[in-house]
């Protein structure tokens, strides 16, 4: 696992280097604060909802950015409860102003009462931002398949993905942005386990420091 | 008292009025003069009248100066002193390289020979220069006269000083007498102005040959030119564009593309007993919903005005012609302008 993921990550940096080399000096930091109104399904046979929060923060160098995002909560239903936690971490370059180019890692903690377990991921993430028309307006949509998984407990995990679909409103002139996002993930297993799948929506306020 | 002054009286008086008065005699008239004292043999007569001639307060001619130094030579001749009579002789053809004694050469057997024989020596040049001139820009030559006193090798530089640039005019000729060299400023492009440096010499086998140099102050007369008419100003000129809103089909699409993506991302994965989520509905409408405001919204573009396009490129068109044609005949005039040449320091 730790040996696909640097490669992707090194392969992330060589593009952006050969972007960014054309590039006036630039740099940004950004922070967010986030609302997860989770929804997990275990297979056929339970729903669980859930309130997260969370936080972020955001630097990026020209083309290049790297992010650091986690998210925590409990989500029950059915007599269930679990305490989640999901960090989330990403390398981007923007070879154009509307494509991202990555690699992101993930890790998601689920402490229930007698069993923790913890699954890591890491894989190529790829997305694509449009604009609505209206100014500050934005389409975003974001796919990541995670080849590359580890895992503490006794879950098999086999294949991951998760896509992001969402909007974003940046006024112009301010530094502050909100998002509104439908996040879902699904997870599935090496063993005859049905999948299970993480979605929810996601609300967003982003502050941005711009500097040149 | 009385008897005193009657006799001073008596002394000077008749010599006042019997004296003859002192005539003021031209250097012409030295000059004879001097002639006919060598005739006779007086030779410190004729000394004598000749330093006047070299005086430079009668402002004798060049040519008047040379016979005055050839004289001096035949009197040193007539008291057997040929050195001397050879410098005198040099001093003379210094002073007009070709200048001839024949018609002196009776006033002394060896006269003839020992001048040919100053002449045979270093050999002497005077170079004529007209002091302040104009010429045409485009035909007008410089003339440089040039005087030796024998057949040598003449050498003509212009240069500006600077040992890095290359002479502006350089020619060299054989001269036996009179020569002469013709710089033509309008031959270099763009002509050379400010001050230049002519140097003229002798390439002679026999040491010490005469040189010459002067400095030149070119310059272009000033013309009189014509005022370009002024560009086209901005309110001269109609608007080219006008503003106008436009529809945004591609917001609309990329609005409906992803509100469709973002309602059937609830599909993917395993699903609950509960069903699809529903909010991914509410993601996927806000997008569509933004898509549709961005359409109706549309945007502002400028659209050209095609009639005005055209109208401003003819003015522009015009004024541009107007501008070159002034500029045409501006330069005209400046090539027609002539140059002056004004000699400001002479080395003989």
């Amino acid at each position: 696992m730790r040996c696909g993921a640097s490669w992707l990550v090194c392969g992330v940096l060589v593009v952006a280097r050969l972007d960014a080399q054309a590039l006036e000096p630039r740099w940004s930091i950004a922070a967010t604060a986030s609302s997860f109104f989770a929804h997990q399904a275990i297979a056929a046979q339970r729903d669980l909802t859930g309130s997260w929060i969370g936080a972020g923060l955001e630097g990026e160098w020209r083309m290049l950015s790297l992010s650091v995002e986690g998210v925590t909560g409990t989500i029950s239903g059915g007599g269930d409860q679990r305490r989640v936690r999901v960090t989330d971490a990403a390398l981007r370059v923007r070879p154009r102003s509307w494509l991202t180019l990555g690699v992101a890692a993930e890790a998601l903690r689920s402490a229930e009462t007698g069993d923790t377990s913890v699954w890591r991921m890491v894989g190529p993430l790829a997305g694509v931002t449009l604009p609505l028309g209206v100014d500050g307006l934005d389409a975003r949509g974001e796919v990541a398949f995670f080849p590359f998984l580890g895992v503490a407990g006794i879950d098999p995990l086999s294949r991951v993905a998760r896509a992001e679909i969402g909007l974003t409103y940046a006024p112009s002139h301010w530094p502050v942005s909100v998002g509104l996002d439908y996040r879902r993930q699904s997870f599935s297993f090496g063993d005859a386990r049905a999948s299970e799948s993480l979605g929810g929506l996601v609300l967003s306020v982003r502050a941005r420091v711009l500097a040149k | 008292m009385n008897r005193r002054l009657a006799a001073v009286a008596g002394v000077w008086l008749p010599a006042v009025l019997l004296a003859r008065p002192v005539r003021a005699q031209s250097p012409g008239e030295l000059l004879v003069a001097a002639r006919a004292q060598l005739e006779r043999l007086n030779v410190d007569s004729a000394a004598a009248l000749l330093a006047r001639v070299r005086d430079p307060s009668l402002r004798a001619s060049p040519g008047q100066r040379a016979v005055a130094s050839v004289l001096t030579g035949a009197g040193a001749l007539i008291v057997g002193q040929e050195a001397r009579a050879r410098a005198a002789f040099r001093d003379a053809l210094v002073i007009d390289p070709l200048l001839h004694v024949d018609s002196l050469a009776s006033l002394h057997s060896d006269l003839t020979r020992v001048f040919e024989a100053a002449r045979a020596g270093p050999a002497t040049l005077v170079v004529a220069l007209p002091r302040d001139s104009v010429l045409n820009a485009d035909s007008g030559v410089l003339r440089i006269g040039v005087h030796t006193s024998r057949r040598v090798l003449v050498t003509a530089i212009l240069s500006s000083g600077a040992s890095a640039e290359p002479p502006v005019y350089q020619d060299s000729q054989t001269v036996a007498g009179v020569g002469g060299f013709s710089w033509r400023p309008g031959a270099s492009t763009p002509i050379p102005t400010g001050a230049f440096t002519l140097r003229v010499s002798v390439r002679d086998p026999v040491p010490d040959p005469a040189g010459f140099a002067a400095t030149l102050q070119v310059e272009r007369l000033a013309v009189d030119t014509a005022s370009p008419p002024p560009a086209v100003a901005a309110a001269d000129l109609l608007p080219e564009t006008t503003r106008v809103r436009e529809r945004q089909p591609r917001s609309l699409l990329v609005g409906i593309a992803f509100g469709a993506a973002a309602a059937t991302l609830a599909d993917m994965g395993a699903q609950g007993p509960g069903g699809r989520d529903g909010r991914a509905l509410i993601v996927g409408g806000a997008i569509s919903l933004g898509g549709i405001v961005g359409f109706f919204s549309g945007r502002y573009a400028n659209r050209p005005i095609q009639e005005n396009v055209v109208r401003n490129r003819e003015v522009q068109a015009a004024n541009a012609a107007a501008r070159d044609s002034v500029a045409r005949e501006n330069a005209r005039r400046r090539a027609a302008a002539g140059v002056r040449v004004v000699v400001t320091g002479e080395t003989p």
